[in-house]
């Protein structure tokens, strides 16, 4: 679940997790996600690195606070994590796949067809 | 934040009983010393009253001997529980250096008390093996039975005694642990001071010492010892109160 | 509140001073990581913050009162080491039972649940345990004792693997469950890295840095490129760390501030995360290239 990456700090790594679930379902809108003291528990990790990660994601409009319930997930919160992930993630994952071409000489053509490969075999397993 | 409170008088009373239920190495060495000092009075046979002073009418086979032996057990015993095992035995749980030095006193009170009440019941141990063992009758042959008041007097001056000891060895200890030198000082000091008296018959230490066993005033006996055991005891108190522990 | 405050704070140990003016307070209720080297003066500042040792100088606060002697602090603050002794003439079970009369906050049951499920047998006597059980008895007075001020220096010295984890996640949910406290010394940041709220890093006497935990994880970045490059990049820069490779590559740490990442990726240079534990090697190395300079 965690530390796949333990150089990321766990507060980050714990809003993505919250997120992904948010992606997947599993916290609906409306509804209660888990407190810092349950993610603390759960990742065993300092119940303040999980309010970090609570906080993160509300300043981010994808919880809201009830005072004294706990954080909810907001109307928007798919939205914003979708175009969260497109902006910032994918787009510093092709960044990297961008150098680490250049440094192969691969070249852009050769890159799209590897890209376009890749997609016909995920295709092809679905099936 | 809430902070538990304590109070010196209810922490010393804790600790005091921790310590007679851990210090149980102080009294299996005491029945040791006193059962190897009844084996050792009947090797020397002397009378008379005691040498070293010990006021107690149990003057026959050498009572003295389990007397003296039991004086060094309460030395020994004092020094023991200062060493720096014991004192950071102390400090594992709560305490401050007040409450710690309070507790062993207390500690001293007790053992002494025991180890007086054991030393008198001994004497007549050591009458009762003679009677019956070495066929010695002449130990009944006096003063067979003891009034309740003087056996009381004698385990009083016995008691007293030890507690001075106890407090002797609970200074010595002390001061030993101020600093590492003081460890081979302190028995030069002490060995200095019996060669003085043995040898050179030293008036002032000779004086020292019968300023006590030559008191015939019980109660002024009691005040004399008790007010020296306190001194000594206050002094190591004071001398440790600045002590690190747990070095 | 203030649990502990430090000001200026010099302990003098023979010709040694084995604390340096050190200056750091801790707020309630925070699991703080006291990380260093061997003799950094790790233990030194928490036998003082104990009550064991006075400071030679400076001020030192526990609960606003100065703790060498303190009866509050003493009964507030426990400090457990694998140094810690017992009564050879007690079973440890008795110590339990004994440990439970000294502190009130002391919780009987969750002792006692530690102590079987990690299986003492009541019988057996401290001095005889193994260097791994003696850290693990000594962990279950110092998690059940529940006091306001928990430090552990090198708890976890001879446990195995399967003990650690179980303590980390035993301090974890009792610090959940009823807040307080806690400072771990640890030789092993990356362990304890995850349960700490802050770091307080200490070398040779001196306070280095004190830190949120999550700030330290971005305190420094590695480059990795070539070496010329590196070193261009890198001119006015302070180097935590250097270390050159192999074809002309270096890999450098330096502090993570203003630096324009965007653009040293474009230029080929490779930008890593500095682990925490890495860091605060690096950070307390005396040389910027550690062990390998002694061998230039």
């Amino acid at each position: 679940m965690l530390h796949t990456d333990r150089t990321k700090p766990i507060y980050i790594q714990i809003a993505e997790w919250i997120e992904t679930e948010v992606l997947n379902g599993n916290f609906a809108q409306d509804e209660k996600v888990y407190s810092q003291y349950k993610l603390a528990e759960m990742f065993t990790i300092n119940p303040a690195t999980a309010a970090k990660g609570l906080n993160l994601l509300a300043d981010e409009g994808i919880l809201y606070n009830k005072r004294g319930l706990g954080k909810f997930v907001t109307k928007q919160a798919k939205a914003i994590i979708t175009d969260k992930r497109k902006n910032q993630t994918l787009k510093g994952l092709i960044e990297e796949i961008v150098v680490e071409a250049g440094q192969l000489d691969v070249s852009e053509e050769e890159l799209i067809d590897m890209l376009q490969t890749m997609y016909k075999n995920r295709k092809g397993d679905a099936k | 934040m809430s902070l538990s409170e304590i109070s010196l008088g209810n922490l010393v009373k804790k600790q005091f009983f921790y310590k007679l239920n851990a210090y149980t190495g102080v009294f299996s060495s005491m029945v040791l010393i006193q059962v190897i000092a009844i084996f050792f009075s009947f090797g020397a046979v002397s009378s008379g009253s005691g040498r070293f002073g010990v006021q107690i009418n149990v003057d026959y086979h050498s009572a003295d001997t389990l007397i003296i032996f039991t004086m060094l057990w309460a030395f020994i015993n004092a020094v023991t529980i200062i060493t720096k095992k014991y004192r950071d035995d102390d400090f594992a749980f709560v305490t401050n250096r007040v409450s710690n030095n309070v507790s062993n006193m207390l500690f001293l009170v007790a053992a002494s008390f025991i180890g007086g009440v054991t030393a008198i019941l001994s004497t007549f141990l050591i009458r009762v093996i003679s009677y019956f063992v070495l066929r010695d009758h002449s130990v009944i042959g006096y003063d067979v039975m003891y009034s309740v008041q003087e056996i009381f007097s004698g385990l009083l001056v016995v008691f007293l005694y030890l507690l001075l000891f106890c407090a002797l060895g609970y200074l010595a200890g002390t001061i030993s642990q101020l600093h590492k030198s003081f460890v081979v000082l302190l028995p030069v000091v002490v060995m200095g001071c019996l060669i003085m008296i043995v040898i050179y018959g030293s008036e002032v230490l000779l004086h020292v010492i019968e300023f006590y066993s030559k008191e015939t005033n019980t109660l002024l006996f009691v005040g004399k010892t008790v007010i020296t055991s306190f001194l000594l005891f206050a002094g190591a108190i004071i001398l440790s109160n600045r002590l690190e522990v747990r070095k | 509140m203030k649990v502990v405050a430090c000001e200026n704070l010099i302990k003098t140990q023979g010709q040694l001073k084995t604390l340096n003016d050190v200056s750091f307070s801790i707020e309630e209720n925070t699991i703080t990581g006291l990380i260093g080297r061997n003799g950094a003066g790790k233990t030194t500042l928490l036998k003082i913050l104990a009550g064991f040792w006075r400071g030679t100088s400076g001020d030192v606060k526990v609960f606003a009162e100065s703790p060498f002697n303190n009866l509050l602090v003493s009964a507030n603050a426990i400090y457990i080491d694998d140094q810690m002794d017992f009564s050879t003439a007690l079973t440890i079970k008795e110590i339990l039972d004994e440990a439970g009369r000294f502190y009130e906050k002391w919780d009987r049951d969750l002792a006692q649940r530690l102590f079987d499920y990690f299986s003492f047998h009541p019988k057996q006597i401290h001095q005889n345990l193994s260097k791994g059980k003696k850290s693990t008895f000594n962990m279950i007075i110092g998690l059940a004792s529940r006091c306001a001020l928990t430090m552990f220096d090198e708890p976890t010295t001879g446990m195995d693997t399967a003990v650690r984890k179980d303590f980390y996640r035993a301090l974890l949910k009792d610090y959940i469950a009823h807040p307080r406290t806690i400072i771990i010394s640890s030789h092993h940041l990356e362990e304890v890295e995850d349960l700490l709220e802050d770091v307080l890093l200490l070398e040779s006497g001196k306070k280095h840095l004190h830190l949120p935990m999550d700030v330290l994880k971005e305190y420094a970045v590695g480059l990795t490129g070539r070496t010329e490059i590196i070193l261009q990049w890198t001119y006015h820069k302070e180097i935590i760390y250097q270390k050159n490779m192999d074809h002309g590559t270096t890999y450098v740490v330096v502090k993570n501030d203003y630096f324009p990442l965007e653009q040293a990726k474009r230029l080929g240079i490779k930008i890593s995360p500095v682990p925490a534990s890495d860091l605060c090697v690096y950070l307390t190395n005396k040389t910027k290239g550690g062990i390998d300079d002694v061998f230039k």
